[in-house]
């Protein structure tokens, strides 16, 4: 593998991405569903419409906290198609909390009877922001007041973001296809192993009887985890009472309530500094709104990128009515490190330090400094003016964040098989989310065999395969790749040794390269001819249960600049610069997807996206893409992934690490370009003309 | 959706007909079908009959659009695809134009029509969600008031606080539109100007417009406007809707304003005149930065910000003034 | 292709019931048959569709009534006729993929807000979800599945743009964006970037997908990919 040459010209244009060229084992393949995903021909679960399908949706709670008064179910059963009707539930504690469900032959008459049953609630008080149940902000504790004291600066700072739904476009369910005596679930999952291990006896069937399907999957971002979840379990319930298909997905309000969400945070920083920029210490409280969750309000602050000092921490997870918490794409990281990076660049503004130069002292560990250097040229750093110093109506704002992701070492099974025809079929019981992974493993194991990689099956998403690792923890790619490898050079072996012992020979005489057998390094054999040889079967190779990655973790960078009208509050974004590491990249095209695609989820998060439960009822009213406001393609700059190879070995983590650091460098981009702090995300106009009025937003 | 039939007449007198048709409970009419469907999905409204008036146009097979004596003739029936994409609007009326693109995104502007969003109701929250028995819907609240209201009205008295959702509606007030109506009262059907086809809450609640239950616009009129011009400020520049948005006509003599003719939108239950602004931009040069300011702060005259949206009111005279140089055909600073 | 969508969907309304004013489903296929083959708004198919209604249901002056019980239509999808048998009630979107199998028009807002479910109506941009199937009859549907043409089939180029550029990842609100491009494209063979976004601005892609999607549509109008221009 190259490495990336930091010798490259100050701007390099990205149209064929000269910055990330033979940064990978594979430059140029596109991802292997490709065009089953742009004819139309990718079948993902809710496109499972199968004949004589009962439709099933769960009645919810349309309040934040209500008592179920009175309820219609003869009107509903008696809707034309209604099967059945069962409402179990009599009190709601937060909006689109399910009580029960209704079971009918179309979708239609599905959406009828909901309306029939005609709930009618008692609304109760609800408490729906962190400050309802935590109003006050706790009183600095003597070691910080000393801190403080002997600290030349300080700040003392509140910052928030918002409820963030995953927001996946295809949402929560599954469809249940239940033959009597059988049955396969296609389930919109980011761990098929996991729901079928969660969904037990549940269909009526032994395990053995059923598996699970999960061929595509349109987006989960971490909220598709952990089993089937209410909506399958509930088809499957259904499926097995009536042993016919049952379909259950959530509708797009339903998704927005009810499947998860990136919690919401406060945070309170005091912290003492030097005007060198050395920071003394202080305290950082914090509160997670995790609506009904009871947990998962964590957030990653400090980060331990930066030293910060001596600085003590609180963590408090605070309830409220709304749906609770799932993993989001870096759990509890990009929340803290918006405001890690904010209050930093508000240390480095009072002490009159360039940010940069700042978190070149500040950071923990070399390579962001190297990080730091190429993104600043790329970015045009030096055309940098100081906070709040440009009069004119579109001021232009600079900002940088840091990321970093751990490694855990690989999980998972797979098997490959060589058959006597010359195609090749690797198998994991993992899936692809998007992230690219069934291209990944078809990469992986046709180099390790060294075969081109249109010989290769990839086989993934199916219960009935080994199993593989959830999609979750940017773990996948990094799990399956040196398992996949194992496994691929097992069978590689074994095809070597019986093409050896045929010839009478020693295996060690053999090699495959570029398709071709080699003999003594001549060629001997063409694949189809050498897989001819071998007997009905094919050879199965399997890996060895703790391969070497010899990975470790990977870090980023990011540098944003943005314009913003100042009269309007507008932001307009302009362009990203995104240097992340992860190793060995595998397919280029996919890797540099999943930085994009972090970038832009960071910005949306930044900028727009907030869940608005009504305070006095507890609904959320923008339970929609109208005013869930999600990144489109005007608000987008010039986004620019560089892939960082330099020194790492092993594949590492991708698909989390990218989407930590956008939002803190946004907000110090635009507390560049308007001189004041905005504390708040999403940074919206309103925030940002209260912040250049006067204060933080 | 409700179990409904669905009419194709072949007139908008047949289809005025069948609006009162006695055989029916609750007939609908639909043009475009965008509004009429997003409330027949939230079970806002349960027709039985849909009539669907897609399909007509008042000149037969004449062009949506064309150039009339004074100014412009636009079938009711025209989308804002075509109303934004026709070089005589962008000619004769540009804010017109402007506007419409402006609005929602591709796939809804090829679907919806010139009357449609005129007539199309409002996106309040409140009002859109059916658990919630608003104001409009009969009820005994305007859950705004105490709730979330930043998108919400910062004029006019109430008691409901919707903002008018059409962007088209304050461009043609500013060009003078009138709308030529078939059914109601009189016979021939009546032209009513932009001006007087809304009313504020406070002369009735539960609808927006004044027009009879029978009564369909078929054409809208409006003069010629060649100094106009349209601005909206959105939190997303895509496919969002105007936190403001300023429509403005100017008589330009060199640079200096001769007269205006200013609506606000997204900020009043109506469109909303500015007819303080009018008269404190008549005789300022557009190059008076200055001056052309200190009369677009008149803009907020009169404001009642809720709870969460007086931000809007450090809008809307941005807005009235970007849309006035944008009208004279100045840059405005974004577009540096 | 189509499969039995099952039972009946129905759901009265009360004191609406009794049998359909105007016409009955039967017949209506042959007649829409025929009008599958104009494009045209207000085609003479139409009105003749008109003038045997009234035939058949002495309604005023000769209105066409159908529904609310489910009828016959043919829908000309991807210049096949394709029938169904459905109420007024359904949208485009729920007739592709739920008596038509065709499912790569995706349901993803249902209420026309992120473009998923995108399709060409007559060659016009439309969201499926928010127009009524029987509003597509006589029109000539566009699907994503119909986009790829000749035996075998090719695919179109912004197909193979968007395969080559990776502007895809969960592949969700692909289709959607695809026709998004291809409305673009045929209405501007050469569109700069600005209105690149701007055509595409009804579609949301949650994985983040946009700067391929932008290099995608520039190679399929023979532009170079020029996400190099800083600010662009």
């Amino acid at each position: 593998m190259r490495p990336i040459d930091q010798q490259t010209p100050t701007y390099m244009p990205t149209a064929n991405r000269p910055i990330n060229a033979g940064t990978s084992m594979n430059d140029n393949t596109s991802r292997l569903d490709g065009v089953a995903k742009v004819t139309g021909a990718a079948r993902y679960g809710r496109d499972m419409h199968l004949p004589n399908a009962i439709y099933i949706a769960l009645v919810r709670c349309p309040y934040g906290a209500a008592d179920l008064e009175s309820s219609d179910a003869a009107a509903a059963k008696a809707v034309p198609g209604v099967l059945e009707v069962e409402v179990t539930g009599k009190e709601g504690k937060y909006h689109g909390q399910p009580i029960g469900h209704v079971a009918a032959e179309s979708p239609l008459a599905m959406k009828r009877a909901l309306r029939a049953l005609n709930c009618t609630w008692k609304r109760k008080p609800v408490k729906t922001r962190i400050s309802d149940v935590a109003p006050d902000m706790p009183a600095p504790e003597d070691k910080t007041k000393e801190i403080l004291e002997s600290a030349e600066l300080k700040l003392e700072a509140v910052y928030s973001t918002p409820v963030q739904p995953h927001s996946s476009l295809e949402t929560h369910g599954g469809v249940v296809d239940h033959k009597g005596d059988r049955a396969t679930v296609y389930a919109s999952t980011q761990g098929t192993s996991s729901v079928k291990d969660g969904l037990g006896d549940s269909l009526g069937l032994p395990q053995s009887a059923f598996e699970v399907v999960c061929e595509y999957v349109g987006g989960g971002f971490g909220s598709k985890l952990g089993g089937p979840g209410k909506e399958i379990s509930t088809a499957a319930r259904i499926a097995a009472k009536y042993k016919r298909p049952a379909y259950l997905f959530c509708n797009r309000s339903e998704e927005h309530l009810d499947t998860g969400n990136r919690p919401s945070l406060r945070a309170l920083v005091r912290l003492g500094f030097m005007k060198d920029g050395t920071i003394l210490g202080g305290e950082i409280h914090k509160w997670g709104g995790v609506g009904v969750g009871g947990g998962g309000g964590g957030a990653s602050l400090p980060s331990g990128r930066y030293r910060l000092g001596d600085v003590k921490k609180s963590d408090s997870n605070v309830s409220t009515n709304g749906g609770g918490p799932r993993p989001a794409r870096a759990p509890g990281n990009p929340q803290g490190v918006f405001v890690e990076e904010l209050m930093l660049d508000e240390v480095a503004a009072m002490a009159g330090i360039d940010p940069l130069d700042l978190r070149r002292k500040l950071v923990t560990d070399d390579i962001y400094k190297e990080m730091f250097d190429l993104g600043a040229r790329l970015i045009g750093w030096q055309d940098r003016r100081a906070n709040g110093t440009q009069r004119t109506g579109l001021r232009t704002g600079f900002g940088v964040g840091s990321t970093n992701w751990g490694y855990r070492g690989p999980q998972g099974s797979a098997e490959v098989v060589i058959n006597r025809d010359g195609s090749v079929e690797v198998r994991t019981g993992t899936q692809d989310i998007g992230t690219g992974q069934r291209t990944i493993m078809g990469i992986v194991a046709a180099e390790a065999l060294g075969v081109p990689l249109r010989v290769v099956n990839v086989r993934i998403g199916h219960s009935t395969l080994p199993p593989g690792p959830g999609s979750g923890g940017s773990q996948t790619a990094y799990s399956t790749s040196p398992i996949m490898n194992s496994a691929t050079r097992d069978a590689r072996q074994q095809f070597l040794t019986l093409l050896a012992k045929g010839d009478g020979a020693d295996a060690a005489e053999f090699d495959i390269k570029d398709g071709q057998v080699l003999r003594k390094g001549q060629p001997y054999l063409t694949w189809q001819e050498a897989c001819a040889k071998l007997p009905n079967d094919g050879v199965t190779g399997k890996n060895e249960a703790h391969p070497d990655g010899g990975a470790g973790g990977s870090q980023g960078v990011q540098f944003v600049k943005v314009a913003v009208d100042v009269e309007a509050g507008v932001v307009h974004p302009l362009h990203v610069v995104a240097i992340q590491s992860c190793g060995r990249v595998v397919c280029r095209k996919t890797a540099e997807s999943q930085i994009i695609g972090g970038v832009i989820q960071g910005l949306s998060y930044a900028l727009f996206e907030r869940q608005i439960l009504d305070r006095n009822v507890g609904t959320m009213v923008n339970d929609n893409f109208e005013f869930y406001k999600v990144l489109g393609p005007m608000d987008m700059p010039h986004i620019e992934p560089v892939l960082w190879a330099r020194g790492q070995t092993g594949v590492r983590s991708l698909g989390e690490p990218p989407i930590i650091p956008t939002a803190g460098a946004t907000a110090g981009a635009i507390f560049n370009a308007i001189g004041r702090p905005v504390r708040d995300l999403p940074m919206t106009p309103d925030r940002l003309l209260a912040a250049m009025e006067g204060g933080a937003s | 959706m409700n179990r409904f039939a669905m009419a194709m007449p072949k007139s908008y007198k047949e289809a005025s007909g069948l609006l009162t048709d006695g055989r029916f409970t609750l007939p609908i009419l639909k043009a475009g079908g965008i509004d009429v469907i997003d409330h027949l999905k939230e079970g806002l409204i349960r027709p039985d009959l849909l009539v669907d008036i897609r399909r007509l146009r008042a000149q037969g097979a004449a062009p949506p659009i064309s150039q009339s004596k004074n100014g412009l003739t636009i079938e009711a029936t025209a989308t804002l695809a075509e109303i934004g994409a026709s070089d005589v609007v962008r000619r004769v009326a540009p804010v017109l134009a402007q506007a419409v693109e402006n609005a929602a995104s591709p796939q809804v502007r090829n679907a919806a029509t010139a009357a449609g969003n005129l007539l199309q109701r409002p996106r309040c929250w409140y009002y859109r969600h059916e658990q919630f028995d608003c104001l409009k819907k009969g009820g005994p609240t305007c859950y705004a008031v105490e709730g979330e209201n930043r998108y919400h009205a910062i004029f006019g008295n109430g008691p409901c606080h919707i903002v008018h959702p059409s962007n088209l509606a304050p461009a043609l007030f500013v060009c003078s539109g009138m709308v030529q109506t078939i059914g109601g009262q009189s016979a021939g059907g009546r032209q009513i100007p932009i001006a007087d086809l809304f009313h504020t809450p406070d002369k009735g609640v539960r609808d927006e417009h004044n027009l009879a239950r029978d009564e369909i616009v078929t054409q809208i009129t409006c003069a010629a406007a060649p100094h106009s011009g349209f601005y909206a400020i959105k939190e997303k520049q895509s496919f969002d809707w105007p936190l403001v948005a300023a429509s403005v006509a100017l008589e330009l003599e060199g640079a200096t304003i001769r007269s205006a003719k200013v609506c606000a939108g997204a900020v009043a239950p109506v469109p909303w005149p500015l007819p303080k602004v009018e008269a404190m931009l008549r005789g300022v040069s557009v190059d008076d930065d200055a001056a052309l300011r200190k009369a677009c702060t008149a803009a907020t005259d009169g404001a009642k910000p809720m709870s969460e949206n007086a931000y809007k009111l450090k809008l809307l005279p941005v807005a009235v003034r970007r849309a006035v140089l944008i009208a004279s055909g100045r840059k405005t600073e974004v577009d540096a | 292709m189509a499969h039995d969508p099952g039972p009946a969907p129905d759901g009265a309304v009360p004191g609406q019931n009794g049998p359909a004013r105007g016409v009955t489903r039967r017949s209506f296929v042959q007649t829409i048959g025929i009008s599958a083959a104009a494009t045209s708004l207000g085609s003479a198919a139409a009105d003749a569709l008109a003038r045997q209604r009234s035939q058949e249901s002495g309604g005023p002056e000769g209105v066409t009534i159908l529904g609310p019980d489910p009828v016959e239509v043919t829908l000309n999808i991807n210049g096949k006729p394709m029938m169904a048998t459905i109420e007024p009630a359904t949208t485009l979107m729920e007739a592709l993929r739920l008596h038509l199998n065709l499912t790569g028009c995706k349901d993803v807002c249902d209420r026309g807000a992120c473009g998923a479910c995108s399709v060409l109506v007559d060659g016009r941009l439309t969201a499926a979800c928010m127009l009524l199937a029987l509003d597509a009859v006589g029109s000539q549907v566009t699907t994503v599945e119909g986009l790829a043409k000749g035996d075998p089939p090719k695919l179109d180029p912004v197909q193979e743009c968007f395969v080559r550029h990776d502007a895809l990842q969960c592949g969700y609100c692909t289709p959607g964006l695809i026709m998004a491009c291809r409305a673009l494209l045929n209405e501007n063979p050469k569109p700069t970037l600005e209105q690149i976004k701007h055509g595409l601005s009804g579609n949301i892609c949650r994985c983040g997908t946009y700067t391929n999607i932008f290099n995608a549509a520039l190679e399929a109008s023979g532009q170079a990919p020029i996400m190099d221009q800083k600010g662009a």
